[in-house]
């Protein structure tokens, strides 16, 4: 069973736009009917069933919940990736991540910070409106390339919290 | 165009699924040597990209969105006289570029285009997980030789 029918959500026709709204009281009625604590002390059979249940809906829950994980979740569902794929990076993407984690390493006031934030969080929105775009006709590698993106993405907002401290990086 | 052997399995190794800090470095069971390059990295920085005799090469990691610069001076005799870098990234590929530039500071671009992405994961003792790091490090030394 997929994720999205775990939670009574569709796949089609596009399982990217999912209520998200909806996912939380959904996934909270399905966890209690799997919960171990609910389960505890009953046959010891069923109880290594419902720990791996409950680990299958949070993990699902987690991944639903975030742009990125379901973009690559759908992705792999559509056989379009395995695991450590070869993407071929787009140069102008990678000199721009540059040009913003060194901003962002560089700043020197929070007000910097916060702007490259902010900037950067359009990109976010831009780029979850294109995946959802992609994803309803079903071009795999364009959301592929686009969920690519939205990784690095991250990284700048991820570092871009973490400052001043850096993120492991020098 | 000259272009590293980057093998199958290097590419297809699992990617990085968190980030890396310095106590999980160890528990993770990384080599010494990864933690020296990692803790006190060698040759960070930046060369005046506008220079003449300077290269710039840039590559990300798409697997854990990780992007580095790798930049070289290179003399009138061919030798890279000067290598500085920037990575934003886990700790394999802190440790990995460190050490690249290590290696290849003081040779010639023939020579420093031999240098396999294998002899750095070796050379790092790299679990096989982070391999892709080091072959991205590798990869990009090779083609900025080549420009």
């Amino acid at each position: 069973m997929g994720y999205h029918e775990m939670f009574g959500f569709t796949y089609e026709p596009n399982p990217f736009d999912i209520d998200i709204s909806a996912l939380r009281p959904r996934f909270r009625k399905a966890i209690t009917v799997v919960h171990p604590d609910r389960w505890a002390g009953r046959d010891e059979g069923k109880e290594q069933l419902i720990q791996s249940l409950s680990t299958t809906l949070n993990n699902a829950n987690r991944t639903l919940a975030d742009p990125l994980q379901r973009a690559l979740y759908i992705l792999k569902r559509e056989g379009v990736i395995t695991d450590g794929e070869n993407i071929v990076d787009d140069p102008e993407l990678i000199m721009d991540v540059m040009e913003s984690r060194e901003a962002i390493e560089n700043a020197e006031t929070q007000e910097e910070v916060n702007q490259i934030r902010k900037e950067n969080q359009e990109k976010v929105e831009e780029s979850v409106h294109e995946i959802s775009k992609l994803v309803a006709v079903k071009d795999w590698s364009g959301v592929l390339t686009a969920a690519t993106k939205l990784k690095y993405l991250r990284g700048i907002d991820d570092a871009a919290r973490e400052w001043p401290r850096s993120l492991h990086d020098h | 165009m000259f272009r590293s052997a980057i093998s199958k399995t290097v590419l297809n190794a699992a990617p990085r699924a968190s980030r890396v800090t310095a106590r999980p470095l160890l528990a993770r069971g990384y080599h010494e040597k990864v933690i020296s390059h990692y803790e006190k990295p060698r040759n960070v920085g930046s060369l005046p990209k506008n220079d003449i005799d300077v290269g710039t090469g840039l590559v990300g990691a798409p697997a854990c969105g990780d992007v580095m610069k790798l930049q070289i001076r290179v003399d009138e005799n061919g030798v890279i006289s000067d290598v500085k870098f920037k990575t934003f990234g886990c700790g394999s590929a802190i440790a990995s570029s460190s050490y690249m530039t290590e290696r290849v500071k003081g040779l010639s671009l023939e020579d420093a285009e031999k240098i396999k992405n294998t002899e750095i994961a070796k050379e790092l003792c790299l679990p096989p997980v982070k391999l892709h790091c080091s072959s991205n490090v590798g990869r990009r030394c090779h083609s900025l030789c080549d420009s």
